[in-house]
Order: structure tokens, then C-alpha cells, then sequence
């Protein structure tokens, strides 16, 4: 049943889910950031990509990852981004559903909430270094959980070493400090409020060993290129307000579109089997909940470490709750024997041959060079409704020069096409760039009066921006800037200067393409 | 109780000014009006007004004793729904001290949306309406129902929200239904069923109450039409679902929820839990929804605490130093309350409310400094802007920001000449003007042919709005007013020589958060 489910997540975010993949720009600095650190053997220190921050000290808190996606890239160009992707995402729910079935959940019962969790981070299923963080903080999750339950110190010793690669893989390491100070808090709280002297002996024990691996992982996370500097980087942005209003997975999810319903869904169903349970939950466990549902509301964010975690902590409940029926009724029995049915099944297929079988088939079609029998070779490209494919494509034929504006969506992409003959604006390095950067950048955005400034200080020759967006209107009301280029993604305007007669004649009376309607 | 100091902030809604209007339309009328009276866009187009009566109340309030009075009157409803709220707790056997604790939560959870509007009543009247079924649930007194009917003849003709009794009527029939249909006891599944004879009359009842309105059945649809409205859901404020960034107070009820479900082994009764994830989906979904939440939330929350409170006096494995707080906390809970049934001739009260009242009344003729005197925000409303087109007698068409409809509509009334663009009133102006508007406020690319189509000739809008920055680009619109809220443009068109020429270099007001 795992590799059907691995399969199943895998081929489907490589077949039609392919385009959501890789509809973030991001992607794009990732991977070229990496392809640096290989020509160069180095880990840059300062910024490489922009013209408005060249040189500013720059943390490539996720050099790693973005070795591992340059790799792929190099290997099997962005289908291979996609693949290693696609199964680290898969990997993910399988070890969930894995780790579910050995805390006692019901086969159908785990199934579900596997689904659940999934299509509540579906929003976050992109080709970039987060989605190691998931990963990392289930596995994390399971080692403290499983010592909490058994009191084997065996597998605390693998945490260290994991947060070694965890820091340099991604800025959300963070999350395994959150982890472990839950947890040695829940066993202060506990002794504290416990009565029985056995019960204060064991709570003793655990703060000892939590404590002493937090130290070690803090010593661990110290082993990366940046030294201490990157055990203070996550702050940068978590304490600053501006910043988190300005960048959309630090805001509030909205429930008014579909695809955070999964996550009301978990939301609600988390206070209906509280309220229905027979069980107490520990003090532990109320801090993992509280925390991560907190999390959760505030930033989209760590919407998949909540759907990761809170099913977890929640297993015991959901074991306790089925025990409870003593006298099943008919769909009881009837969900009961199909559940056992089901598993049965399940042990004919746990020999991972079938997995292997079909991940290399994939790679094979990923890798050949023609045709064969009419099956077309898989290829992946960047989604192009989201980025500018065919403007960038247009930038390089005519040859643009002078600096360029460009939003901060495009940025990743821009790079990616573009670098080095050309450095962008602006793009997802918000840690980087900085608050006041961001805050001139965010005036244009706006559309202040004083717009123009922000162009006028920086020099740019020509703007690339979204076709349906407002600044493309205010360019086109105004009279120092023409349109030369537009497609359903992008348009491009050059400055009116005379320099840029030429082009200007060559391209006269383009007009914005219109939007299709909406409703 | 004490929520005047609030009381500015209850004026921040510019709806507040075009329901006072309404109003008055209606005292002169003595009708209530079927058509839209009060914009050009949607002139003539049907009007449900779901709020007539507390737009006919708060406007003879205004009358009587201006905005101040609106304030006032507000902040008593506020009071009320809160007295009343904690008399609730002390009925559901929570101690008085847990009781007062709840009611100032409740009081700091709904304090997000106290303004001076109609909804202010639908609060109150959600909680009388609470506070009779769940008497009902618990006591079986089918008199606590009688007065559901009469409730809904008032709420049906004070706000839209009266929709909201029907949901709760609902989830008691249903719960109470489930709760039948999973019970194996004879004697309690015959108590069940007396609870829900009486309940299925009532809401049938309701029903029948609810059609006396001026719309007669049109009323009963209408939220349904308001709320499938995707503009409204969408692009109004109170329609989004929170921003948790903004306070965290919003979680509150949520997380509290989680705490006190966690550690108890009483299961969830089916009522309560169709009340707890009805609002918990409706606040998710809308912030308007999270006052209502904390009013449905706290309550059962409040028994949990209760049931808490009292083992864990009992129970010995709570550590004895939590127990002491406990008993302590007991104790002082039992004097308050003994002491507080001693004074409880509601008379300090009543004198108080008495003294507010002659003042708001008596401030106009004493010629004196006013006590209390409230008026709309100057740094929120085009005061000064409405001041220089009344001097300078600017006519024609307008185009106005939605958010200075409401304002615009209460300072030129009873002028016929002008009419709105836009104002809070969503429901009249139908998705049709409301994706016109957009268009032009959005800045999409035919949002200047747009107002062609409509003729306007001048345009009051916010300081620093994105259409101002490009009306400024724009050749054809002069700047001829700005201050710190708002901008007034006018077509360069013959008729405007003169303002133009009397206000030629005007600029935009600089923000001061500007770098």
C-alpha cells in the first residue's frame, strides 16, 4: 500500500499536476544558485543576481538543497528538478501513512487523514527547498515521539546528526528546535503537576536527555558555512511585520479559496474528536496542537507541518476512539472487515519492486534521447501562464540593455533564463534584500505618487511587469514610458528617451493584451 | 459597565451615515422605500432594505440628540448584550467569578466589531435567542420558547442577521434529533422527543413571524442572494476571513476551544457540537462571524471550566498546591457572589443610564461645552474635502471611493443633485455596478472609458489611492482640492475653467511613512 501511494502521488505531480510544480520562480534562483556553487566550489557570501544589492551579504540558507536541485538539472534538465521534487513530496505522505499504521490507526482511518494532509499542503507543493523541511520535521517528529513513548535513547542520538544536514538544506530547521523545547517543556510541566514519584522520576530523566540534545543539535547547527549567523537568520523576518505583510506565504490563510478547505476541514475535525474522545491528551501533545494550529492560522507557511505533525499527535486519540466501540453496527463491521481486507492486500505488495520498477521506467523516459513507439519523452518546463516565458524570450532576440524593473514574482525566473547577462531588480530573496529595499520597491508596487522615484534612483531603462496587473495601466496612462512587447503573462516598456528611438519605432502601437473576463 | 471611551471608534463605519439617512428618508416618507434613493448607478433598481427599523431607530435617536446620541444609543446595546451575556454564564451553573472572567473576554473578542450599525442588534438578539433554547435544552421549559416568534417579528425588520435564529433553531432540532436517534434508553429517548415537538412548532412559527416585513418573502431569500454575491465575499472587509496577524485575539476562542475539549472526558453533545462547527466554519470563513463565535464558544467552554473547577477541588491527583488556588479562588467566587445579590436592585444602573441620556439631550441648549460629543473621524472621512464642494458648489456627475459613499450620502442629504457612484450598500448595486467599480478602482485597462460611459465629471477619492496617482498622470482630470484624505479631480472641461483656474498647482498631500 506505500508504494501504491508513492506511486500514485508521484506520477500525478509529474503528469497533470506538472505545471503547479514549477509555476514558482524561485525555483529558478534555486537551481542557478546551486549551478554557482558547483562551477565554483564556493558558497556565496553576497548577493550574485540583483544589480540594485550587488555584493549585500547574502545567506544561501538552503545551499544544499539547491546543490542537489542543480545536480538533477544538470543531469535531466528541469525534469529531474521536477522528479526529485515530486518524490520528496511522496516520500513525505508515505512516511506519514507509515507512521500513522505503527501508532495503531485504523488502516481506512489513516488513508483518509494521509489524503487529508496532503491536498491541505497541496498549495505548497513546489520545486524548492521547503519541501525538505516537511519531510525532516516528520522524521523528527517521530524520533522525539517514539523516545516520549518508549524511553529509548537509540534514536534521540540520530537527531544531531540530522539537524547537521537540516541546516544546511533549509531555514525552516528551526522547526526541530520548536519540536524538541515543546517536548522538554510538556516534561517540565509534567513534573511539576504530577503526583506519583515514579511519574516525576521518568520526567527527570526525559528533561535531562531533551536538554542534552538540544545542546547537541545546537552545536550541530553550528556546522554549516555561515557559523552562527544562520542560528539568527530566521528572526529576520519572523520579527519583522512589514516584511511578513508584504510576502504571501507569511500571510493568513483565506477560507474563501478552495484550496484551504482541506485545512478547515482538519481544523474542524481536530475539535470534533477532542470533543468526542475518551482520552486526555498530555500536556506535550496540547503544546504541539496549540502551537502548530497557531502556526498554521498565522502563515500559510506551515500549513504542511501542521498537516504533517497534529495527525500524529492525534493518533493515539483516534486509536482509543475505535477500541471504544464494543458493539459495532452493521457499517461499523462493514468498515471494520474491508479495513482488515484491505491490509491483507496491502502485504502482497510490500516488496518495493513494483516502486522501483516504476520510478526507473520514469527515469528512463526522462533520460532518452527520441521517441520510442510513440511515447514522447517527458519533459518539464517552467508553468507559462505564471512566468514570463515568452517575454524573456523576446528580451534576449531584441537585445534590450539598461537596468530593468522587474516584480519580485518574476524575479527567480528572470535569473534563471537571464543570468548573467542580465541582473534583475528585484526577486523572492526578501531576507536579503532587506526592509528598506522592500519599502521603496513596495511603493512602486503600490502605485504611490511618487512612483517614479524608485525608477528614477535606480536607473532603469525598461520594465517588465504582468500584463494584468495595475502598474501595466499606470505605464500605459503615462507618456515617458512605451510599450514595446505583450503577451497574456507579461509586458515590457521602455523609457521614452531618445536612446531608445529605435526600438520604439520598431515596435509601434503594441497594446496591452486584454484580460478575459472574469467572474 | 463602561464602553464610552470607545465611543470615536464606534463612528469608524461610513455605513453608520447612509443608515441614519435611510431613516430619515423613511420618518418622512412613512414608507419604506422599494428603490435605491440614494446613487445614480442604481437608480431606480429594487431596494430590499433588511434594516429599515433599526435605520428608523437610530434616525429619530439623531434627531433628538445628533451622533452622540447614535453613540450612546450603541454603546447601551453593547452593554445590554453583556449584562446579559454574564446573567447566561451564571444560569449555565458557572461560578460568578469564571463568569466575569468570560464576559471580559467576550467583551475584548466582539470589541473588533462594535460600530454604531445595525448588527449591533442582531448581537443582542442572537444571545436572548441563545440563552431561551439552550433554557429550553436544559430545564424543559417550553415557555422559554414562546418569545422566540415575537423576537423575530422585531429581528426580521432590524437586520439581515435574522438568519442566524434560523440556523440556531435548526441545530437544536437536528441535534436534538441525532441525539434521539443514538440513544438506547426508553425513559431518555422520550425526553428527547418532548424537546423536539415544541421546537419544530416554534420554528414554524418563526417562519410565520418572520414573513411580517415590508417584503413579505423577498426578505426570506435575500440573504441567500447577498451572500452568493462572489463581489461581496471577496472584496468587503468584514466578508474575509481573518487576518491573524492583525490580533490574536481571534484565535482565542479557537485555542481555548482545544485546551478545555483536550483535557476533558465528557463528550461533546451533538448541539454543542453543531453550534461549535457551524461558527467555527462561519469565523474562518468571515470576521464578521468571530463576535458571534465568542457569544456561541464561551458559554460552553464556560460548563467545561466549571466542571474543572470543581473536580479538580475534588480530585487527588492535582497537586495540592493548584488545589489551595482552587479552594481560594472558591471562596472569594462565593463572597462576591453572596455580596453582589445584596446590591442587586439595578438602581445605580438605571440612574447612571438616566444621567447619560439628559446629558446627550441637554448639551445643545445649555450652550455650554459639550460633555459628550461625538462626531465622525476627520482623519477616516472626506470632512473637509464635502466642506470645499459645498462652498465652491461643484456639480455634476461624481465618481466616489466606496469607502466615502456612506459619508457623502449623510453630508448632502437631502440635496437631490447629489448622488453617489458607490457606497456600502452592496446588495442594492447588484455584481453588475459592483464589477464597473472594480474596473475603475482596480485600475483595469478600460477603467477611464468607463467613466466616460457614466459621464462623471468630478472624482472624490482617498489621498494616495492608486486611481489618484494615475488620474495625476492623466491630462484630462486636474487636481483642484487635496488634503490629507482626500483628493477632488475634475474633467478638464469648459464648465471647470474657473476651479481650475482658481486652484492651478495643487499637489497630492505627502504620506508621512514615506522614506
Amino acid at each position: 500500500m506505500e508504494d501504491i501511494l508513492f506511486l500514485l502521488l508521484l506520477l500525478w505531480l509529474l503528469g497533470s499536476y506538472g505545471p503547479g510544480l514549477m509555476r514558482d520562480a524561485d525555483t529558478g534562483t534555486h537551481i542557478l544558485t546551486g549551478e554557482y556553487i558547483l562551477d565554483h566550489q564556493t558558497i556565496p557570501m553576497e548577493d550574485l543576481f540583483s544589480y540594485t544589492n550587488e555584493g549585500q551579504p547574502w545567506i544561501a540558507h538552503s545551499w544544499l538543497s539547491e546543490v542537489f536541485f542543480a545536480l538533477m538539472h544538470r543531469w535531466l534538465g528541469l525534469s529531474g528538478v521536477a522528479l526529485l521534487s515530486a518524490m520528496i513530496i511522496s516520500l513525505t505522505f508515505v512516511l506519514l501513512f507509515r507512521f500513522l499504521i505503527q501508532r495503531d490507526v485504523n488502516f481506512l482511518a489513516a488513508v483518509f487523514l494521509v489524503i487529508m494532509a496532503a491536498s491541505a499542503s497541496l498549495f505548497f507543493w513546489l520545486a524548492r527547498p521547503q519541501i525538505f523541511t516537511t519531510l525532516m520535521a516528520l522524521i523528527w517528529y517521530d524520533c522525539l515521539d517514539r523516545y516520549k513513548r518508549d524511553g529509548k535513547v537509540g534514536r534521540l542520538i540520530l537527531l544531531p546528526l540530522l539537524m547537521v544536514l537540516w541546516v544546511n538544506l533549509h531555514g525552516g530547521y528551526l522547526t526541530g528546535f520548536i519540536l524538541l523545547l515543546i517536548f522538554l517543556a510538556g516534561e517540565i510541566l509534567n513534573l511539576l503537576f504530577m503526583q506519583s514519584s515514579i511519574e516525576k522520576v521518568q520526567a527527570k530523566l526525559k528533561i535531562r536527555s531533551f536538554s542534552s540534545i538540544t545542546a547537541a543539535c545546537l552545536m550541530a547547527a553550528l556546522v554549516n558555512p555561515y557559523g552562527y549567523e544562520i542560528l539568527i537568520f530566521p528572526f529576520r523576518i519572523m520579527t519583522n511585520s512589514f516584511l511578513q505583510g508584504r510576502i504571501t506565504e507569511w500571510l493568513s490563510p483565506s477560507f474563501h479559496a478552495l484550496y484551504f478547505a482541506p485545512f478547515e476541514l482538519a481544523l474542524l475535525l481536530l475539535v470534533v474528536s477532542l470533543g468526542c474522545s475518551l482520552k486526555k491528551i498530555t500536556i506535550t501533545e496540547l503544546g504541539l496542537i496549540l502551537f502548530w494550529s497557531h502556526a498554521a492560522l498565522y502563515s500559510v507557511r506551515h500549513i504542511p507541518i501542521f498537516a504533517v505533525i497534529v495527525p500524529l499527535v492525534m493518533a493515539p486519540q483516534l486509536a482509543a476512539f475505535s477500541d471504544s466501540i464494543h458493539s459495532p453496527s452493521v457499517p461499523h463491521r462493514f468498515y471494520r472487515d474491508l479495513s482488515r481486507r484491505l491490509e491483507r492486500l496491502n502485504q502482497v505488495f510490500d516488496r518495493h519492486v513494483l516502486a522501483l520498477l516504476i520510478v526507473l521506467s520514469i527515469l528512463g523516459l526522462t533520460i532518452m534521447p527520441k521517441p520510442i513507439g510513440g511515447i514522447e519523452r517527458l519533459q518539464v518546463q517552467f508553468n507559462s501562464m505564471r512566468l514570463p516565458v515568452k517575454a524573456t524570450v523576446f528580451i534576449r532576440d531584441v537585445g534590450l540593455s539598461g537596468n530593468m524593473f522587474n516584480p519580485s514574482e518574476f524575479g527567480g525566473y528572470l535569473i534563471y533564463s537571464l543570468f548573467p547577462d542580465y541582473k534583475v531588480f528585484v526577486d523572492g530573496r526578501v531576507d536579503m534584500y532587506g526592509e528598506s529595499f522592500m519599502k521603496q520597491y513596495a511603493r512602486l508596487e503600490d502605485l504611490k505618487p511618487d512612483w517614479r522615484e524608485v525608477l528614477d534612483r535606480h536607473q532603469v531603462n525598461w520594465i517588465i511587469c504582468h500584463t494584468y496587473y495595475k502598474l501595466a495601466t499606470l505605464l500605459s496612462a503615462t507618456r515617458d514610458w512605451k510599450l514595446i512587447y505583450s503577451d497574456e503573462t507579461a509586458s515590457i516598456f521602455v523609457r521614452d528617451v531618445p536612446e531608445n528611438q529605435p526600438l520604439i519605432h520598431r515596435f509601434p502601437n503594441v497594446k496591452l493584451t486584454p484580460r478575459p473576463e472574469l467572474d | 459597565m463602561k464602553i464610552l471611551g470607545f465611543g470615536k471608534a464606534l463612528l469608524f463605519d461610513a455605513d453608520t451615515a447612509w443608515h441614519i439617512r435611510a431613516g430619515d428618508v423613511i420618518l418622512e416618507q412613512w414608507h419604506v422605500p422599494r428603490t435605491d434613493v440614494f446613487s445614480y448607478t442604481a437608480r431606480d433598481q429594487p431596494w430590499v432594505n433588511h434594516e429599515w427599523l433599526s435605520q428608523v431607530i437610530l434616525s429619530i435617536v439623531h434627531h433628538l440628540s445628533g451622533l452622540t446620541g447614535v453613540v450612546v444609543l450603541t454603546a447601551l446595546l453593547l452593554c445590554f448584550t453583556f449584562f446579559y451575556f454574564y446573567r447566561f454564564l451564571l444560569e449555565m451553573e458557572v461560578s460568578l467569578l469564571l463568569a466575569v472572567m468570560l464576559t471580559l473576554l467576550a467583551v475584548t473578542i466582539t470589541s473588533v466589531h462594535w460600530l454604531a450599525r445595525p448588527h449591533i442588534f442582531s448581537l443582542l438578539l442572537t444571545l436572548l435567542w441563545y440563552r431561551q433554547l439552550e433554557r429550553h435544552q436544559r430545564l424543559g421549559a417550553r415557555s422559554a420558547l414562546y418569545p422566540l416568534p415575537l423576537i423575530m417579528l422585531f429581528w426580521v425588520n432590524l437586520h439581515g442577521a435574522y438568519v442566524t435564529g434560523f440556523i440556531l433553531l435548526g441545530i437544536y432540532c437536528v441535534g436534538n434529533g441525532l441525539e434521539w436517534m443514538f440513544c438506547k434508553d426508553q425513559t431518555e429517548k422520550d425526553r428527547l422527543f418532548s424537546r423536539l415537538t415544541p421546537l419544530s412548532i416554534v420554528a414554524g412559527a418563526c417562519v410565520l413571524a418572520a414573513l411580517v416585513n415590508p417584503y413579505g418573502y423577498r426578505l426570506l431569500i435575500f440573504p441567500f442572494q447577498f451572500m452568493s454575491s462572489t463581489f461581496i465575499r471577496d472584496y468587503i472587509i468584514e466578508w474575509a476571513s481573518p487576518d491573524f496577524h492583525e490580533t490574536s485575539f481571534y484565535e482565542l476562542p479557537f485555542m481555548l476551544l482545544i485546551v478545555v475539549l483536550g483535557f476533558s472526558l465528557r463528550k461533546l453533545r451533538f448541539i454543542e457540537l453543531g453550534l461549535l462547527l457551524v461558527w467555527l466554519h462561519g469565523a474562518l470563513y468571515a470576521v464578521r462571524y468571530i463576535p458571534i463565535l465568542a457569544i456561541i464558544a464561551l458559554p460552553i467552554i464556560g460548563t467545561y471550566l466549571e466542571d474543572y473547577f470543581r473536580t479538580g477541588l475534588a480530585s487527588d491527583v492535582v497537586p495540592d498546591w493548584i488545589r489551595r488556588i482552587l479552594r481560594k479562588l472558591r471562596g472569594l467566587s462565593d463572597r462576591v457572589q453572596a455580596q453582589s445579590n445584596s446590591f442587586n436592585g439595578h438602581f445605580v444602573t438605571a440612574i447612571f443610564i438616566f444621567l447619560l441620556f439628559g446629558l446627550t439631550l441637554f448639551h445643545d441648549r445649555t450652550g455650554r461645552a459639550p460633555f459628550l460629543d461625538y462626531q465622525f473621524d476627520e482623519t477616516r472621512f472626506p470632512i473637509k474635502a464635502v466642506e470645499f464642494v459645498k462652498t465652491h458648489g461643484i456639480t455634476g456627475r461624481m465618481y466616489n471611493a466606496y469607502y466615502f459613499g456612506g459619508y457623502l450620502i449623510y453630508s448632502f442629504y437631502p440635496n437631490p443633485d447629489y448622488r453617489v457612484f458607490i457606497d456600502g450598500r452592496a446588495e442594492v448595486y447588484g455584481d453588475k455596478i459592483l464589477k464597473t467599480f472594480l474596473h475603475i478602482d482596480g485600475l483595469f485597462p478600460d477603467w477611464a472609458s468607463i467613466l466616460q460611459d457614466y459621464e462623471v465629471a468630478w472624482i472624490i477619492h482617498q489621498a494616495r489611492s492608486q486611481l489618484s496617482t494615475i488620474l495625476l498622470e492623466d491630462p484630462g482630470w486636474k487636481l483642484i482640492y487635496a488634503d490629507s484624505v482626500a483628493n477632488i479631480f475634475v474633467r478638464d472641461i469648459p464648465r471647470y475653467r474657473e476651479l481650475i483656474d482658481r486652484f492651478p498647482h495643487v499637489r497630492p498631500v505627502e504620506d508621512e511613512e514615506r522614506s
